[in-house]
């Protein structure tokens, strides 16, 4: 940071509208670097971008008045892959299952198991037990050899509620095409599991685009 | 008493001091109060204009601490210099943690710390009462107005595209939001 330029004046953020150019994302990279040092000292273009940040953030249609809207745009509007995606498990019964690949498995005895599903098993209840690996931890390998993304969204769900979600940056070595995600019986108790992954277009992730389910299930050790 | 901390015009940029920097070392409760409702707000919005939302409180905290290990460490020399150079470290720990979690491809939850009733971020970026204001100010807006804003930010249509269809430049469509802001932070700030 040693070669900086000097922040913004206030006097030039207000005359060149530098919120809403910095919430339009169209300031150059040393524009923006000039203007958040300004906005660290000054109380009036913080709390412009964050009510701004806030407001973009939350603007959406109403129902009186979005379907007008759709109407008119020149392209066909898709529902908004991220808003889908907060809904949570509304794609999961178009999105392929995995089988497991990796495994971990110790050979010591914890009080559940992780059971890894097979294709057409998405619920505990049409698991049969006897068909399916099982061990107190996995590996499980996430795909993405599909289109790149700068970020991801994991979100885990058990018995179809969400109960976490991460955002990654996109691997620096994509060679591998994979993520694994490292589960543990213990920590996650009984139930059945899926991880969805999303990609996020943008740092705003207003264009995330649904990649893949994945099930898994926690049962009580026989 | 502590007398230089309070909150000055919101257009008068807020003096730090020697005195300030050192009950911060001390952690008094009132100035560690202010930097907090100071700089977390900035640091996020840093943030959020780079990173995915999700990130920022995580992150935010991370920065913060460091600034403290640093101040505590005699940093920095010129205290009228506080701002700057928290903006320095949150710069660089921004940097260094895009550098750090694209390194990995091992994911790693923090399973031990779910909480049944946990919610989705997405729906704890913006509260019940912030959608509310929104909605009043679009709904307060020229149609056409709401309309290139749904569409932008919504609807995610390119920029360029929806303001040939809407017959405006790429300056009207600034001044809309920054009125549409204008609107909102006075509705924001009402509370």
């Amino acid at each position: 940071m040693s070669d900086r330029q000097k922040p913004m004046a206030h006097e030039e953020a207000e005359r060149t509208h530098a919120v809403e150019s910095y919430l339009l994302n169209e300031l150059t990279e040393a524009e923006r670097l000039r203007f958040e040092e300004h906005y660290f000292e000054c109380n009036e273009c913080a709390d412009a971008v964050v009510a701004g940040q806030v407001f973009v953030r939350g603007i959406r249609p109403s129902d009186s008045w979005g379907k007008r809207l759709v109407a008119r745009l020149s392209d066909p509007v898709p529902v908004p892959a991220w808003r889908l995606w907060a809904a949570g498990g509304a794609m999961a019964a178009s999105l392929a299952l995995y089988t497991a690949q990796t495994l971990n498995a110790p050979p010591i005895a914890l009080a559940n198991t992780v059971l890894l599903a097979k294709e057409d098993e998405k619920d505990a209840e049409q698991m049969t037990s006897a068909s399916l690996l099982t061990t107190p931890s996995a590996t499980i390998e996430i795909d993405l050899s599909g289109p790149e993304f700068p970020f991801y969204r994991m979100t885990v769900f058990r018995d179809k509620r969400d109960i976490i979600s991460k955002v990654l940056a996109s691997p620096a070595d994509r060679s591998s095409h994979k993520l694994s995600l490292q589960v543990s019986a213990r920590a996650l108790g009984i139930g059945a599991f899926t991880v969805s992954l999303a990609g996020l277009g943008a740092a705003d992730s207003t264009s995330a685009q649904p990649l893949g389910t994945y099930h898994f299930f926690v049962s009580p050790s026989k | 008493m502590i007398t230089d901390i309070q909150e000055p015009p919101s257009t008068v940029r807020f003096e730090f001091t020697e005195a300030y920097v050192a009950r911060l070392r001390n952690r008094d409760s009132a100035t560690w109060q202010h930097f907090q409702n100071f700089f977390r707000p900035r640091i996020a919005a840093k943030i959020r204009a780079k990173f995915p939302w999700d990130l920022a409180e995580e992150l935010s905290s991370e920065i913060i601490l460091a600034v403290i290990e640093s101040i505590d460490r005699g940093e920095p020399r010129d205290p009228s210099c506080l701002a700057g150079y928290v903006f320095s470290i949150c710069h660089n720990k921004m940097l260094e943690a895009w550098r750090k979690i694209g390194k990995e491809n091992v994911v790693e939850f923090d399973f031990e710390s779910l909480r049944e009733n946990a919610r989705n971020p997405l729906q704890q970026s913006i509260g019940l009462e912030e959608t509310r204001k929104i909605q009043k100010v679009l709904g307060k807006l020229k149609k056409k107005d709401r309309d290139v804003l749904v569409a932008i930010h919504y609807y995610g249509q390119d920029r360029d595209e929806v303001c040939k269809q809407y017959g405006i430049t790429r300056d009207h469509l600034k001044m809309i939001l920054f009125h549409a802001r204008q609107r909102f932070q006075r509705e924001w700030e009402r509370d």
